[in-house]
């Protein structure tokens, strides 16, 4: 696996979505790839910046229970 | 027909903010979101009769997402509206900011969702507020997992930069 691959398969390795034959080969690449573990926690402090804001942004909208009033 | 609406309400109604959150983040405003669930509701009533999946959350949203691109395809006939493009539809930031940093944050999130386009902000929503698997989510959208991967992960990034962007644009105003 050479750094290309390996980054385009960080972010679903954070999602815990690679097979297990993947992620093997992801940490293998990892354990031995200063760029790649920096990218690595690059995406995962963005992950944590990122999930705690859109729980906050969610949209709601009250009036939009009153058009069901038709059902 | 009467025997289905309420078994309809109960399976359903409770996933109306789900549904109108997904409308939203894919058509953006309030007034259209609304609409979009509307109508989907209406048509995943006339097929419910057919509705025999464990997940009515995941079916209703399904129908929501068609709804939402039908709706945007619709309107971009009606009203010859030019298709997005990030470098035609980036949003300015808005004059109008909240005191609290938490507002402001949720703000500047917000901003920054619109300045992607709908199918990176859908994979964003689904996997953030439904936690839907890459799996369902290759299932819903018909695209192979590797696809879901992939666009996920470049939503990911895009949204990185384009939070950066308003933050950047904020710090300007300000100076």
């Amino acid at each position: 696996m050479n750094c290309d691959d390996a980054k385009g398969f960080l972010d679903a390795y954070l999602d815990g979505e690679l097979e297990l034959s993947q992620q093997l080969e992801l940490e293998q690449h990892l354990s031995g790839c200063a760029e790649c573990q920096a990218v690595l926690k690059e995406r995962r402090e963005f992950r944590a910046f990122f999930s705690a804001r859109m729980i906050s942004s969610s949209f709601k909208c009250i009036a939009l229970a009153s058009r069901f009033c038709v059902f | 027909m009467g025997q289905e609406l309420p078994r309809f309400e109960e399976l359903f109604l409770p996933h109306l903010d789900a549904a109108y959150n997904l409308a939203r983040w894919i058509v953006e405003k309030d007034q259209d979101a609304q609409d979009v669930v509307q109508e989907a509701y209406a048509r995943a009533f006339k097929s419910f009769a057919g509705f025999r999946g464990v997940n009515p959350r995941a079916w209703l949203l399904t129908i929501v997402r068609n709804t939402a691109y039908n709706w945007i395809q619709k309107h971009l006939r009606e009203d010859n509206l030019i298709p997005f493009d990030e470098k035609i539809h980036a949003v300015p930031v808005s004059e109008s900011r909240s005191e609290s940093s938490y507002e402001k944050r949720k703000q500047q999130l917000q901003e920054a969702m619109t300045r992607l386009p709908p199918d990176f902000r859908e994979v964003l929503v689904l996997y953030e507020f439904e936690g839907w698997s890459y799996k369902e989510m290759a299932s819903v959208l018909n695209v192979p997992i590797g696809t879901v991967m992939s666009r996920l992960s470049r939503a990911r990034r895009r949204l990185h930069e384009a939070i950066s962007e308003v933050q950047d644009l904020e710090t300007e105003d300000e100076l």
